[in-house]
């Protein structure tokens, strides 16, 4: 994953964005943060977008994600630090004053004005000529594929046209940066999927850069070439999406990406190759050489540290695990068959249970031996990372 | 569907229900038009309830009566300069509670609304002191229509609570990512308002405007208080008329007020029909 010093990483790669997200941001929130009253929604966050690229801001709802995105249009002001756009300060500019367009979560339409009044409207309080407004009105409802319904009132489209109104209003503006906020939660699942694909497409042609806000981790995994992870307020970690999956910054991150079985880990020793932990229901392990995940004994408390593993890395077995192997022995439960896997859970001693994904051929071994039956979940010690909870603390 | 409780309109089909409608309606509308019908009754005296024959003599004589027909021109041109007043100041304010939260603000919700609630003799006594205290009571000798002023203050301070209101109710329904738009197009706060949140709060203003109108075309009680023996209104004008005798005159002019109330009420549904 990592490319050596000196080797140029290939255009459009996460680290090539990384690099110049570093070096020539478009955007950067330098230590940014934002109060409302006592509450503060926002704490001391960081983060660079290089030009081109579709920047996502993930996390849960209330993590300050959509806070961010209004300080980034401007409708809000930050309470402390800097939003530098384009080498700027527009920190305290107004809205309309920033070269920055966006897309609201419920479209914003306006009601009183046909397609093509709305479409047209950022460049008439311009007092672009009538007739270059007319032209790239006509262009921008071609590209989002409605130059049909430039005369419709937006009460006569549906939810995906009016968002693609949307789109080619903010875009005609031919902004520097586009934000879209929850731009797929009002559709429905079909055309989600569809439109997730279209925006990618879209952001292809016209090679503006755009930053997504969404609660899906899916929708931002799919879609963003790199992913900030929000929560409470603070920056969890910024990587691209395979970075995100394979080397999460801290628990809070590997759960909200995909989902793991994190087991508390009590004690950390070192033992002169190894790193000896006691692990909740896993008991003593010893790990040989390098820490897996971000973890060392020294600056992370044993409290703090829990052990990850993620179900599509866990496999079980009827006879005993394969040598090497971390594993925990339990019975079987429910097996969910999903076609091409099954979900396997796997009752511990304990009263907690482990799932497990595994292919069609083991799923169905499993379900000739019966349910209750005793089984070992086991997974490779290298699947395995030792993280801190938080990352941020 | 023998046991499924009544829907609202089944109510309509009982005959006891039918009946407390009729009467209801009756008791409203019947004395309206016997006014309207005595207006063309050619008789001297309007309190007299026996027909004596068609007549429109009685239009031709208020149109003829010069103080009644002052009076009257002073009562449009309050009712437009307040209802203009009530319906800016009426946007302004519920703008202010629906947009802004600051301290104090339910004690401001409340005194804006006061004016609605509060007994109008109490309203029409305050303001008689006040506009003496302050001694604009001389302001009745002004040159028209500044003799007005005074009138047209009180009206404005009873009529635009109830602008306010239909406002803000309007207001409720207003998404305000589209105003966010406009300013994220270029907009400024004010073509923000002009171009997103005045065309959604259309429909509110023309009822509050109609509202303010009416309220004002026939106030009595407060403008009594407030004008003086050269600022005369309609209402204020026909009560005294009254008080000397009841004639058809006061039919005919109370008539073409009932009229003009109609083609306004007319003019705004339809306006509002072709807004929604």
């Amino acid at each position: 994953m990592n490319t050596s010093s000196g080797e140029a990483a290939r255009p459009g790669s996460p680290e090539a964005l990384e690099e110049r997200a570093r070096t020539a941001p478009l955007l950067s929130i330098d230590g940014v943060s934002k109060r409302f009253g006592a509450v503060e929604v926002l704490k001391n966050v960081s983060l660079a977008v290089a030009p081109g690229e579709i920047f996502a801001l993930l996390g849960p709802s209330g993590c300050g994600k959509s806070t961010l995105l209004r300080l980034v249009a401007g409708f809000e002001t930050p309470s402390a630090g800097r939003i530098v756009l384009d080498g700027e300060d527009v920190s305290r500019l107004p809205p309309n004053r920033r070269p920055v367009n966006m897309v609201f979560q419920s479209y914003a339409v306006f009601p009183h004005m046909s397609v093509a009044e709305n479409v047209g409207y950022g460049l008439s309080v311009e007092r672009v000529a009538r007739a270059e407004i007319d032209e790239r009105v006509a262009a921008a409802l071609e590209q989002v594929q409605l130059a049909d319904f430039a005369a419709r009132r937006p009460e006569q489209l549906s939810g995906g046209q009016r968002q693609r109104v949307a789109l080619a209003r903010a875009l005609i503006k031919r902004p520097r940066l586009l934000l879209l906020d929850e731009p797929l939660s009002a559709l429905d699942a079909k055309l989600r999927d569809a439109m997730r694909l279209e925006l990618v497409k879209l952001q292809d042609t016209v090679g503006i850069t755009f930053v997504i806000v969404t609660h899906d981790q899916s929708e931002a995994l799919a879609m963003a070439d790199r992913v900030a992870v929000l929560e409470g307020g603070r920056l969890r970690q910024v990587a691209s999406p395979a970075e995100l999956y394979r080397r999460p910054a801290d628990a809070f991150v590997a759960d909200f990406i995909g989902t793991v079985h994190a087991f508390p880990v009590h004690r950390i020793a070192v033992e002169s190759d190894a790193l000896v932990l006691e692990v909740e229901r896993l008991g003593e392990l010893a790990l040989p050489g390098a820490l897996p995940g971000g973890c060392t004994p020294g600056t992370q408390g044993a409290d703090g540290a829990v052990l990850v593993v993620r179900p599509e890395h866990i496999g079980v077995a009827t006879g005993s695990p394969p040598a090497g192997d971390v594993h925990v022995s339990g019975q079987l439960g429910d097996i969910a068959f999903q076609g091409d896997h099954s979900i396997v859970e796997i009752a511990l001693g304990d009263g907690s249970a482990l799932s497990a994904v595994v292919d069609e051929r083991t799923g169905d071994t499993l379900q000739s031996v019966g349910e209750h039956a005793p089984v070992t979940a086991h997974w490779r010690l290298e699947d395995m990372r030792l993280l801190p909870r938080d990352a941020g603390a | 569907m023998r046991d499924a409780p009544p829907g609202p309109f089944d109510y309509s089909r009982k005959w006891s229900l039918r009946l407390v409608f009729l009467l209801g309606a009756v008791f409203l509308y019947v004395p309206i038009i016997v006014l309207i019908v005595f207006s063309f009754n050619d008789s001297r005296r309007g309190g007299n309830v026996i027909w004596k024959g068609f007549t429109t003599k009685y239009y031709g004589r208020a149109f003829g009566n010069e103080e009644l027909m002052i009076a009257f021109g002073n009562s449009l041109t309050i009712a437009v300069i307040s209802t203009i007043a009530s319906v800016v100041l009426g946007t302004l304010t519920a703008v202010l509670l629906w947009r802004f939260r600051f301290p104090l603000k339910s004690a401001v919700e409340g005194l804006v609304a006061l004016p609605i609630v509060i007994p109008e003799i109490c309203l029409g006594v305050s303001l008689a002191m006040f506009f003496s205290r302050f001694g604009w009571g001389g302001i009745a000798e002004a040159p028209w229509p500044l003799n007005l002023t005074n009138i047209v203050i009180a009206h404005i301070t009873f009529s635009f609570p109830f602008a306010a209101m239909v406002i803000r109710t309007r207001l409720a329904s207003f998404n305000p990512e589209t105003a966010e738009a406009a300013r994220d197009l270029g907009a400024s706060e004010w073509r923000a308002f002009r171009d997103v949140l005045v065309p959604h709060l259309k429909p509110g203003l023309v009822a509050a405007a109609l509202l303010s109108f009416t309220l004002s075309l026939d106030d009595f009680v407060v403008t009594f208080f407030t004008s003086g023996p050269g600022t005369v209104t309609f209402p204020v004008k026909i009560y005294s008329m009254v008080r000397f005798s009841v004639t058809p005159e006061i039919n005919a002019a109370s008539t073409v007020l009932i009229l003009l109330t109609l083609v306004l009420t007319f003019f705004a549904l339809r306006y509002q029909r072709i807004a929604s």
